[in-house]
């Protein structure tokens, strides 16, 4: 069966619409529970340079069918970054999440910085420079029918007053999520047991801590075959570069 | 026998004198002498520094305190007297350097003191002496070494209470105290003597620049042999007994030296300072537990050295044990003159996940000295199965009851329908910049559009003449119900717009009014005939010839007047 699979990729290659052709084959893979065999397509568009939510949000049903709980919350992650309202996703990466070993314990942060950061996941940085871009067309009419007095009043001006703010506002936090997205380079552990070392090189008595798959982690810096990883609760430590799969 | 020797007087006020003296100055060797400071009508006793004197001599006992209260014909003189018991460290003068002091806070001064010290006149006293036994000469460092203090003697002694001297460079443990000197018969060379053993130490060399067995000194009071008087017809010899007479007199053990061996290369990488025979075991104490449930891990260590003074090498346990630090305890085998027992480390442990696991070996190098070779004990690893805790999920495992919920909940199912992978590079970037674009454009705009407003309106009045001509011709083009009616109107209209008057609502007779100076007089006749023709031809039927070319003729008649205006 995968020998037919990659015949089909090549042969495929040649086809004008490869990805597609590729993702319905990989889906039907799917559903006739082949899921090695879909991995390795879903795999393939990737590596052809495509991406897609719904490409990641099925290769991660699919590591998840076979237990690959790190491959598929990366999946999953993946979509959330492209697509930040799928409920499907949202459901699956709790459901995925709520298996994994490690539970690291996040300091609580303060109500209105957590609202803050709800809201400000939820839309992709293209989401917010829309909303931006609509909300100051629509300041812009508005201003507009007020110097022609088309519209009069206080209550008017004072609308107008509030727009800007929140032109300024959204504009602010697609600013922010456009510095995050550009410092931060996270990833998902993919492996199990991954022992964190204090310097690139394995060593008897330098081992940090210990982590499983799922978790996420900033990635800091690489050398050679290693990963410098800073965990939410703050933590350092360098690990191997094949146990941790970089978000997109 | 008793006598002065030096006495020395100090009179710094009327009342007190300070006295420095010593009971003799002309000793033998072994004898001690007695060295006191006297204060007679001070209040306190004198505070001086004995260091000096301790060049020469060594202080066997005191400073003793004495204080002396005589009434002499009334009057009270207090002596307070300070006594210290010397022991001369060598033979030949020697001198008790000039002792400086104060007495209730004056300062007083002495003079140097010379004793003689000769040789013993008795004929090598054999009669008391002691001996530091070792068994061994030279040994490695941590090799028991076992000195064994022995008192020999073949006279009436009495022993003074005495301290074991302090083992500088050794670990010491204690093997033998003697509650009470109890002696057994040896004969050494022929000679009977009374063995008495003073104490037994188990010595352990540490790493230190010397390592000396120090002597042993005790202060004994000899009894001594008098010759046989003669019978004395008043003291029997049965009352001799109860007055003899003694002698006292500091004995010593020799120092000893020990040499110590260094170790043979190469050192095993797992020796930790352990030199002896040993034998290690571990165990746990119980084969199988739960996840969350400590258990007890018991490293033992059996054998014979210096216990205690090594550490047990560190046990790397596996990462899903928690160990908590261990406790250790020390077994001694009594009755033993080799330090023997059994040490043992508790280590508490709880497992953190189910599974098989294995707690790896122990391995321990020491140096048996007997057989002068690195010797390896070790454990044998101890596999454990870790059975999953009862209620894993619920408890406390760091879960919340959401993450419980959805533990039991699957995965919902891929999504199929096609997708355009050709779409991804998306078009909204381009959306966003042309509803910018859009915005920016408003915001511009209102700027240009009040230029153009106000130009249009400062010219708005010459747009309105201009455009007269046009809007009464076209007024004229109007399919009316009338011709006259709109034909008059249209003349109206355009007089309106062309003179800017305020309504189109004119007569013939306003008309001439407004036109009177402006126009031709030849042309506003015929306007005004016209006009009249048309009012003529609204109410009253006649004129109705005039009807088809009455359109034209006005559209004449506005263009004329159109051109007379400007």
């Amino acid at each position: 069966m995968k020998k037919l699979y990659l015949i089909l990729i090549l042969s495929s290659i040649a086809v004008a619409d490869v990805p597609s052709d590729l993702f319905s084959q990989a889906n039907d893979a799917m559903i006739y529970e082949k899921y090695e065999d879909a991995i390795q397509v879903y795999e393939s568009i990737l590596d052809l340079g495509y991406d897609n939510a719904e490409l990641y949000y099925n290769l991660g049903n699919a590591y998840y069918r076979l237990h690959y709980l790190g491959q598929s919350i990366w999946a999953y992650s993946n979509v959330l970054k492209i697509s930040p309202r799928d409920q499907d996703t949202q459901h699956n990466l709790a459901v995925a999440g709520a298996r994994r070993i490690d539970r690291i314990d996040m300091p609580k942060p303060f109500v209105l910085l957590q609202t803050y950061r709800d809201i400000k996941s939820n839309f992709t940085l293209k989401e917010w420079i829309m909303i931006g871009s609509l909300i100051l067309l629509f300041q812009a009419l508005w201003g507009f029918s007020l110097q022609f007095g088309w519209i009069q009043g206080a209550v008017s001006q004072s609308i107008l007053t509030g727009l800007i703010f929140l032109t300024v506002g959204i504009h602010g936090i697609a600013l922010d999520k456009y510095f995050q997205e550009k410092r931060t380079n996270s990833g998902i552990v993919i492996a199990n047991g991954v022992d964190a070392y204090s310097g690139p090189f394995y060593g008897e008595n330098t081992i940090l801590f210990r982590i499983n798959e799922g978790s996420r982690a900033d990635l800091h810096q690489s050398q050679k075959d290693w990963v410098e990883i800073i965990l939410i609760d703050g933590k350092k430590g360098w690990i191997p570069a094949e146990s941790i799969r970089a978000l997109k | 026998m008793r006598k002065i020797g030096f006495i020395l007087f100090l009179t710094f006020s009327l009342s007190q004198t300070v006295q420095i003296s010593v009971d003799r100055n002309r000793i033998e060797e072994g004898e001690l002498i007695q060295f006191s400071i006297e204060v007679t009508g001070g209040k306190d006793f004198a505070k001086v520094d004995m260091k000096k004197v301790q060049k020469d001599f060594e202080i066997v006992s005191g400073p003793g305190q004495q204080t002396n209260i005589q009434w002499i014909n009334g009057s009270m003189t207090s002596t307070k007297t300070l006594t210290w018991t010397l022991s001369p460290k060598r033979l030949g003068t020697l001198t008790v350097p000039a002792i400086s002091g104060t007495v209730d806070g004056k300062s007083f001064q002495g003079k140097p003191i010379q004793i003689q010290v000769k040789k013993s006149t008795e004929t090598s006293d054999n009669s008391v002496f002691i001996v530091a036994d070792i068994d061994k000469e030279k040994a490695y460092l941590g090799e028991q070494i076992t000195v064994t203090y022995k008192l020999y003697k073949n006279a009436n002694i009495s022993i003074e209470p005495f301290q074991m001297p302090e083992f500088p460079g050794f670990w010491v443990e204690n093997l033998y105290t003697p509650q009470r000197v109890q002696y057994r018969n040896v004969t050494i060379q022929g000679v009977k003597y009374q063995v008495a053993n003073l104490g037994q130490k188990a010595l352990f060399p540490i790493p230190a620049e010397t390592h000396v067995i120090p002597s042993l000194k005790v202060k004994v009071q000899i009894e001594i042999k008098r010759k046989k008087r003669k019978r004395d017809p008043f003291f029997d010899p049965f009352f001799e007994s109860f007055f003899t007479e003694t002698k006292t007199k500091v004995i010593s053990s020799q120092e000893k030296k020990i040499k110590i061996l260094s170790f043979p290369e190469p050192r095993p990488f797992d020796f930790s300072g352990a030199v002896g025979s040993f034998k290690i075991s571990a165990e746990t104490d119980r084969d199988s537990m739960k996840v969350n449930e400590g258990f007890t891990f018991t490293v033992s260590m059996k054998g014979t050295g210096n216990l205690g003074l090594f550490s047990l090498p560190t046990i790397k346990f596996p990462s899903e044990l928690e160990a908590f630090p261990p406790t250790d305890k020390f077994e001694k085998d009594t009755f033993r003159d080799d330090l023997t027992g059994t040490q043992t480390w508790d280590t508490i442990l709880i497992p953190r996940s189910a599974g098989k696991l294995t707690i790896p070996r122990i391995q321990m190098s020491f140096f048996n000295p007997n057989t002068k070779r690195w010797e390896r004990t070790q454990t044998n690893p101890i596999e454990i199965s870790i059975l999953p805790g009862e209620q894993k999920l619920s408890q406390g495992n760091g879960l919340t009851k959401r993450e419980v919920e959805l533990i039991g909940q699957d995965i919902r199912f891929i999504h199929t329908k096609p997708v355009d992978f050709t779409s991804s590079t998306d078009s909204k970037p381009n959306t966003t910049i042309f509803i910018y674009l859009c915005s920016i454009l408003l915001f511009v705009s209102p700027t240009f559009i009040s230029k153009y407003t106000g130009h249009r309106l400062s010219t708005a009045e010459s747009r309105t003449i201009r455009g007269a001509l046009k809007s009464g011709l076209k007024e004229l083009k109007k399919k009316g119900n009338d011709p006259f009616e709109t034909a008059s109107k249209a003349y109206y209209i355009y007089l309106k717009y062309k003179l800017g008057l305020p309504t189109h609502n004119l007569d013939p007779a306003s008309v001439e009014t407004h036109m009177e100076d402006r126009i031709h007089p030849e042309s506003l006749n015929s306007v005004l005939t016209l006009l009249k023709a048309c009012d003529a031809g609204k109410y009253a039927p006649g004129g109705l010839e005039r009807e088809a070319s009455i359109l034209s003729e006005m559209a004449n008649a506005i263009k004329q007047t159109d051109r007379d205006l400007s």
